[in-house]
Protein backbone atom coordinates (compact mmCIF):
# COMPACT_ATOMS: atom_id res chain seq x y z
CA UNK A 1 0.00 0.00 0.00
CA UNK A 2 2.84 2.73 0.93
CA UNK A 3 6.62 2.45 1.27
CA UNK A 4 7.73 -0.55 3.90
CA UNK A 5 10.10 0.80 6.26
CA UNK A 6 12.46 -1.31 8.51
CA UNK A 7 13.32 -0.20 11.90
CA UNK A 8 15.62 -1.77 13.68
CA UNK A 9 16.05 -1.60 17.56
CA UNK A 10 19.82 -0.91 18.97
CA UNK A 11 21.38 -0.22 21.67
CA UNK A 12 22.79 3.28 22.33
CA UNK A 13 26.46 1.80 22.08
CA UNK A 14 29.49 3.32 19.56
CA UNK A 15 29.60 1.40 16.30
CA UNK A 16 26.06 -0.12 16.59
CA UNK A 17 24.82 1.91 13.43
CA UNK A 18 27.63 1.10 11.80
CA UNK A 19 26.99 -2.49 12.47
CA UNK A 20 23.80 -2.38 10.47
CA UNK A 21 24.96 -0.46 7.30
CA UNK A 22 28.04 -2.36 6.97
CA UNK A 23 25.19 -5.26 6.72
CA UNK A 24 23.30 -3.55 4.29
CA UNK A 25 26.46 -2.36 2.27
CA UNK A 26 27.51 -6.19 2.17
CA UNK A 27 24.47 -7.16 0.31
CA UNK A 28 24.91 -4.53 -2.04
CA UNK A 29 21.84 -2.53 -0.75
CA UNK A 30 21.18 0.97 -0.92
CA UNK A 31 19.54 3.68 1.56
CA UNK A 32 16.82 6.08 0.27
CA UNK A 33 15.90 6.89 3.51
CA UNK A 34 17.59 7.10 7.10
CA UNK A 35 16.60 8.06 10.45
CA UNK A 36 17.17 7.31 13.81
CA UNK A 37 14.84 8.04 17.46
CA UNK A 38 17.00 7.94 20.66
CA UNK A 39 16.83 7.72 24.36
CA UNK A 40 19.56 7.52 26.85
CA UNK A 41 19.27 3.97 26.50
CA UNK A 42 18.84 2.70 23.07
CA UNK A 43 17.68 3.59 19.95
CA UNK A 44 15.02 2.74 16.94
CA UNK A 45 16.92 2.97 13.44
CA UNK A 46 14.35 3.74 10.46
CA UNK A 47 15.25 3.07 7.00
CA UNK A 48 14.01 2.56 3.57
CA UNK A 49 16.38 0.81 1.35
CA UNK A 50 16.02 0.28 -2.36
CA UNK A 51 14.97 -3.60 -1.41
CA UNK A 52 13.15 -3.85 1.48
CA UNK A 53 12.37 -7.68 1.12
CA UNK A 54 16.70 -8.26 1.22
CA UNK A 55 17.33 -5.45 3.82
CA UNK A 56 15.22 -7.34 6.16
CA UNK A 57 16.68 -10.96 5.32
CA UNK A 58 20.18 -10.00 5.84
CA UNK A 59 19.05 -8.17 9.17
CA UNK A 60 17.29 -10.79 10.44
CA UNK A 61 20.57 -13.16 9.55
CA UNK A 62 22.19 -11.10 11.47
CA UNK A 63 20.04 -11.11 14.46
CA UNK A 64 18.98 -7.77 14.30
CA UNK A 65 15.53 -7.14 16.02
CA UNK A 66 13.36 -5.77 13.45
CA UNK A 67 10.24 -4.84 12.22
CA UNK A 68 8.34 -3.27 8.96
CA UNK A 69 5.60 -0.20 8.95
CA UNK A 70 3.88 1.16 5.90
CA UNK A 71 4.74 4.88 5.70
CA UNK A 72 3.39 7.28 3.65
CA UNK A 73 6.13 8.81 0.83
CA UNK A 74 5.33 12.20 -0.94
CA UNK A 75 6.85 14.11 -3.55
CA UNK A 76 7.05 17.95 -2.85
CA UNK A 77 7.85 20.95 -4.04
CA UNK A 78 11.02 22.12 -2.50
CA UNK A 79 10.17 25.25 -1.86
CA UNK A 80 9.44 27.44 0.76
CA UNK A 81 6.09 26.39 2.27
CA UNK A 82 5.50 23.11 0.31
CA UNK A 83 5.50 20.60 3.68
CA UNK A 84 3.37 23.34 5.90
CA UNK A 85 0.71 23.23 3.09
CA UNK A 86 0.73 19.39 3.05
CA UNK A 87 0.57 19.81 6.86
CA UNK A 88 -2.04 21.59 6.31
CA UNK A 89 -4.11 19.45 4.75
CA UNK A 90 -3.43 16.58 7.12
CA UNK A 91 -4.82 18.67 9.97
CA UNK A 92 -8.02 19.56 8.46
CA UNK A 93 -8.41 15.98 7.73
CA UNK A 94 -8.10 15.49 11.24
CA UNK A 95 -4.76 12.77 10.23
CA UNK A 96 -2.45 12.49 12.97
CA UNK A 97 1.34 12.12 12.03
CA UNK A 98 3.26 10.05 14.28
CA UNK A 99 6.48 11.03 12.88
CA UNK A 100 8.62 12.87 10.09
CA UNK A 101 11.63 12.56 8.23
CA UNK A 102 13.10 13.55 4.67
CA UNK A 103 14.53 11.03 2.17
CA UNK A 104 17.68 10.92 0.47
CA UNK A 105 15.80 11.21 -2.98
CA UNK A 106 15.72 14.34 -4.80
CA UNK A 107 14.83 14.82 -7.61
CA UNK A 108 14.91 17.77 -9.94
CA UNK A 109 12.81 20.42 -7.70
CA UNK A 110 11.16 18.48 -5.50
CA UNK A 111 12.00 15.99 -2.53
CA UNK A 112 10.58 13.62 -0.87
CA UNK A 113 8.78 13.48 2.55
CA UNK A 114 7.98 10.03 4.90
CA UNK A 115 5.32 10.26 7.19
CA UNK A 116 4.22 7.66 9.25
CA UNK A 117 0.28 7.88 9.95
CA UNK A 118 -1.87 5.71 11.79
CA UNK A 119 -4.38 5.63 8.84
CA UNK A 120 -1.87 5.57 5.95
CA UNK A 121 -4.58 4.81 3.42
CA UNK A 122 -6.83 7.73 4.12
CA UNK A 123 -3.76 10.22 3.86
CA UNK A 124 -3.18 8.91 0.90
CA UNK A 125 -6.36 8.92 -0.47
CA UNK A 126 -6.90 12.76 0.60
CA UNK A 127 -3.00 13.99 -0.85
CA UNK A 128 -3.36 11.98 -4.54
CA UNK A 129 -7.01 13.29 -4.74
CA UNK A 130 -5.88 16.93 -4.57
CA UNK A 131 -2.68 16.30 -6.63
CA UNK A 132 -0.40 15.14 -4.59
CA UNK A 133 2.22 12.67 -6.03
CA UNK A 134 2.09 9.63 -3.59
CA UNK A 135 4.93 7.21 -4.48
CA UNK A 136 4.60 3.30 -3.85
CA UNK A 137 8.31 2.40 -4.29
CA UNK A 138 11.75 4.04 -4.88
CA UNK B 1 20.57 -7.48 37.32
CA UNK B 2 22.84 -5.00 38.13
CA UNK B 3 23.42 -3.37 41.88
CA UNK B 4 25.51 -0.35 42.13
CA UNK B 5 26.39 1.95 45.15
CA UNK B 6 25.84 5.98 43.98
CA UNK B 7 28.49 8.23 44.89
CA UNK B 8 26.45 10.80 45.56
CA UNK B 9 23.70 9.48 47.66
CA UNK B 10 25.91 6.12 49.29
CA UNK B 11 22.26 4.49 48.34
CA UNK B 12 22.04 1.18 46.24
CA UNK B 13 20.53 1.37 43.04
CA UNK B 14 18.89 -1.81 41.05
CA UNK B 15 19.20 -1.91 37.15
CA UNK B 16 17.19 -4.40 35.63
CA UNK B 17 18.34 -5.21 31.90
CA UNK B 18 15.48 -7.05 29.87
CA UNK B 19 16.23 -8.42 26.04
CA UNK B 20 13.55 -6.74 23.79
CA UNK B 21 12.06 -9.95 21.61
CA UNK B 22 11.02 -8.74 18.25
CA UNK B 23 6.57 -9.51 19.42
CA UNK B 24 7.54 -6.23 21.95
CA UNK B 25 9.40 -4.21 19.48
CA UNK B 26 7.28 -1.26 18.59
CA UNK B 27 9.17 1.20 15.94
CA UNK B 28 7.97 3.79 18.19
CA UNK B 29 9.90 5.52 21.12
CA UNK B 30 7.10 6.02 23.51
CA UNK B 31 5.80 1.92 22.85
CA UNK B 32 9.05 0.91 24.01
CA UNK B 33 9.15 3.70 26.77
CA UNK B 34 5.71 2.14 27.86
CA UNK B 35 7.34 -0.99 28.27
CA UNK B 36 9.83 0.23 30.15
CA UNK B 37 7.08 1.95 32.54
CA UNK B 38 5.23 -1.14 32.54
CA UNK B 39 8.02 -3.49 33.74
CA UNK B 40 9.53 -0.77 36.06
CA UNK B 41 5.89 -0.80 37.29
CA UNK B 42 5.54 -4.69 38.06
CA UNK B 43 9.21 -4.87 39.70
CA UNK B 44 7.88 -2.30 42.27
CA UNK B 45 4.61 -3.86 43.01
CA UNK B 46 6.08 -6.83 43.20
CA UNK B 47 9.43 -6.27 45.15
CA UNK B 48 8.52 -2.51 46.52
CA UNK B 49 11.72 -1.16 45.63
CA UNK B 50 12.48 1.10 42.58
CA UNK B 51 14.68 -1.02 39.59
CA UNK B 52 15.35 0.76 37.11
CA UNK B 53 15.02 -0.87 33.50
CA UNK B 54 17.65 -0.99 30.66
CA UNK B 55 15.85 -2.47 27.68
CA UNK B 56 18.81 -4.13 25.73
CA UNK B 57 18.58 -5.72 22.27
CA UNK B 58 17.96 -10.16 22.49
CA UNK B 59 21.03 -12.17 23.07
CA UNK B 60 23.43 -9.14 24.45
CA UNK B 61 22.79 -10.23 27.94
CA UNK B 62 26.18 -12.93 28.54
CA UNK B 63 25.18 -16.16 28.91
CA UNK B 64 26.69 -18.36 31.72
CA UNK B 65 27.80 -22.06 30.66
CA UNK B 66 27.70 -23.41 34.55
CA UNK B 67 25.77 -21.85 37.30
CA UNK B 68 23.40 -18.95 36.22
CA UNK B 69 24.97 -15.73 37.13
CA UNK B 70 21.65 -13.52 37.20
CA UNK B 71 23.31 -10.62 39.59
CA UNK B 72 26.11 -8.60 39.06
CA UNK B 73 27.21 -6.37 41.66
CA UNK B 74 29.18 -3.58 41.04
CA UNK B 75 29.47 -2.21 44.42
CA UNK B 76 32.93 -2.09 46.18
CA UNK B 77 31.79 -3.79 49.27
CA UNK B 78 34.76 -5.63 50.80
CA UNK B 79 37.76 -3.73 48.83
CA UNK B 80 37.72 -0.30 51.07
CA UNK B 81 41.23 1.13 48.94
Amino acid sequence: MGIQQISIFLENTAGRIADVTGVLKDAGINLRAIMIADTADFGILRVIADDSEKALAVLKEHKFTTRTTDVLAVHISDAVGSLHEVLTIFDKHEINIEYIYASLEKTGQSAVIIFKIEDCKKAKEVLCDIGFDCIDSF
Amino acid sequence: MVVDRSEKTHLDDVELHVEVSIDQFSDETRGMEALRSKIEAVMKSKLGISVKVKLVEPMSIERSIGKAKRVIDKRNLYNKD
